[in-house]
């Protein structure tokens, strides 16, 4: 609960008991319960105000390192780069010894040293004229890092390693690269999260914060992966594109496959990033493998990604995941994660791919829908938005009249608006007590 | 997490953390120490680095090689040796390429481009092989850099060269000054010498 709710329930409370709706027992109760959560919630504030402030040092110190003192010697410059870095682990040491510290003072700590590390090196670099691409920079800089998150805890310090890793991966797709310059070592770099986070006894499971930028990270790998196998298969130039984002998409499916406690699958939707992002991804696509002139493109595409030996590994881990969700019964899912399987389909069967994805997109819209109806877990809405989409799509790309057109999507909207109202009426007539 | 555990990993990174930029330091200062000057020509325009400020972008104006039939086989991006000679102008061109480390002369160590689709062009028009520097760019005061570019810009209009001056050591370069007509870059700005 946000703080200023909490405030006026601690206020209401004092009238409640006054008159009679709460017992005396239950007022304190919930006193001590959200006088807590307020506890909780000063320690937020400490540590965001600790990050802001190793953010702003920090960051002042680049800045200053960016005015390119000529003023002072070799060695003077050369001392401005390492003081800092001696006193931040000098901090962080002595908070290390003390043992248990509060969480704001080790991520400050681990975000200042971060930071007073990728000012030494930009210095020293400056210093010594260093060239190179930025990348590398920030890669020694991440690598450097990290141990810190395993030392201190710092969530702050292993976000920024995802994130510096992802975009490090983005960077590196070139041809005839050496392999430790490639994307290939990303899986390598992500299992140095492992100490942090689940870390050597699993003692708990990434925050939601930490699971977005996972999400973020992880899909830069995969797609950094992917462009970079397509650009060194041999393919043709005009196929190198189209085969790198199949391959993504099937990476994507992969990752919105993984496996979820039992807990978890429970959970809304807003707590699963690793779903939400492959699964807008995945429907952009088979809304758009519907069109017509994709057909023949999306599977060749597809076709050429599997020749490869990174589509033929992304398959086997989709068929993997795919068997652990049959396991789950995690069908909603699964058969938004089958989209990139469509065009290898389509290449089998006399059936072109518009009509195949079409068909599919008309039965994942409509099982979700009917789910409901029976009181499995479904997503009727987004059945609903999924069939929306189609018919939008359908009549966009067909060859009727311009006021044709107008005239279906209206009737698509109003028919969305009023499934829309059913749905909630519906679901109000469940939650009502039988009379 | 075992607390031995966070000081080993402390302790890791501490070493890691002066470990990589003193290493860097030891090379470079050791280049300059003992290398041997190198001049090349460049063209020096002055864009910005976000987190290293201001700096004048070392473009040598040479970068294209003859590759020895028996190389034909290197990819792109493959590290090389190329050797540097002296030439009648006073200013060093790019020699030799090899695969294996030069045994004496100056030298630096280079990665490998290759055009794309070689071979299916015609002969004039085939890019050649060529190299990237390991040194590109000068890092300037904030101040100095606008009046360096401006200075620089003067300079070259009337088609007179600018010229790089390196350290080399063992395949090592680092960059110490720029020059036009012989007068340094650093007199010019008053910057102290490094």
């Amino acid at each position: 609960m946000k703080a200023p709710e909490q405030d006026w329930l601690l206020r209401q409370l004092e009238g409640w008991e006054a008159e009679g709706l709460v017992t005396a027992d239950s007022a304190k109760v919930l006193k001590e319960r959200f006088k807590a959560q307020g506890t909780a919630s000063a320690g937020t504030g400490a540590l965001m105000m600790g990050i802001v402030g190793a953010l702003l040092i920090g960051s002042g110190l680049i800045v200053l390192i960016s005015h390119n003192w000529d003023a002072f010697s070799r060695f003077q410059r050369l001392a401005c780069a390492f003081v800092p870095l001696l006193l931040s682990q000098v901090w962080t040491a002595s908070l290390l010894r003390r043992g248990t510290v509060e969480v704001w003072k080790r991520e400050s700590a681990g975000l200042l040293q971060t930071l007073t590390i990728g000012a030494c090196i930009a210095l020293v670099s400056q210093i010594y004229q260093i060239g190179g691409e930025w990348t590398q920079f920030l890669l020694i800089w991440c690598l450097s890092a990290v141990p810190l998150a395993w030392a201190l805890r710092a969530r702050y310090v292993a976000i920024f390693y995802a994130l510096g890793i992802g975009v490090w991966a983005l960077s590196q797709s070139r041809v005839n690269a050496p392999w430790h310059e490639t994307p290939w070592m990303y899986p390598l770099l992500l299992l140095a999260l492992w100490p942090y986070c689940p870390g050597f006894r699993l003692p708990q499971m990434p925050d939601l914060l930490f699971r977005r930028v996972l999400t973020f990270s992880v899909a830069a790998g995969i797609a950094a992966c992917s462009t970079h196998a397509s650009l060194n298969s041999g393919l043709p130039a005009p196929q190198v594109e189209g085969a790198a984002f199949w391959l993504m998409l099937l990476g994507a499916s992969s990752l919105c496959l993984l496996p979820l406690s039992r807990t978890a699958l429970t959970d809304s939707l807003n707590t699963k990033p690793q779903v939400v992002l492959p699964c807008v991804a995945l429907l952009h696509y088979g809304f758009f493998a519907t069109l017509v002139e994709s057909s023949e493109p999306f599977t060749a595409a597809a076709v050429s990604g599997l020749s490869m030996h990174w589509g033929r590994l992304l398959l086997l881990v989709f068929a993997v995941l795919g068997g652990v969700a049959v396991r789950q019964r995690r069908f909603a899912l699964l058969s938004l994660a089958l989209i990139p399987l469509l065009p290898l389909i389509a290449a089998l069967l006399p059936i072109s791919l518009s009509t195949l994805s079409t068909l599919h997109l008309t039965a994942v819209g409509l099982t979700l829908i009917v789910l409901d109806f029976y009181g499995k877990p479904s997503s009727p809405r987004g059945g609903a938005a999924i069939l929306t989409g189609l018919i939008v799509i359908r009549i966009f790309d067909s060859h009727f009249s311009l006021v044709a057109k107008g005239l279906v999507f209206m009737g698509a909207g109003i028919a969305f608006l009023a499934f829309n109202h059913f749905m909630s009426r519906r679901k109000q007539n469940l939650g009502a007590p039988a009379a | 997490m075992k607390p031995d555990f966070a000081l080993i990993a402390f302790g890791a990174a501490c070493v890691a953390q002066w470990a990589v930029p003193l290493a860097s330091i030891y090379v470079r200062e050791d280049a300059m120490q003992r290398g041997e000057v190198v001049r090349i020509a460049v063209s020096a325009p002055d864009p910005f680095d976000p987190l290293r400020g201001r700096y004048l972008q070392v473009r040598p104006l040479e970068s294209e090689v003859v590759l020895d039939p028996e190389l034909a086989h290197l990819a792109s991006g493959e590290k090389v040796w190329v050797q540097l000679q002296k030439g009648p102008d006073e200013l060093h061109h790019l020699g030799r390429v090899t695969k294996q480390k030069p045994v004496s002369g100056d030298y630096l160590l280079v990665t490998l481009r290759l055009p794309q689709g070689r071979g299916s062009a015609s002969a004039e028009r085939t890019p050649k092989p060529s190299i990237d520097w390991p040194v590109d760019r000068f890092f300037v005061n904030e101040k100095s850099a606008p009046e360096a570019d401006k200075w620089l810009r003067e300079k070259t209009l009337g088609g007179r060269t600018i010229v790089a001056e390196l350290r080399v050591l063992t395949g090592t370069a680092v960059l110490t000054d720029i020059a036009v007509d012989g007068r340094s870059f650093r007199d010019v700005l008053k910057q102290p010498a490094q």
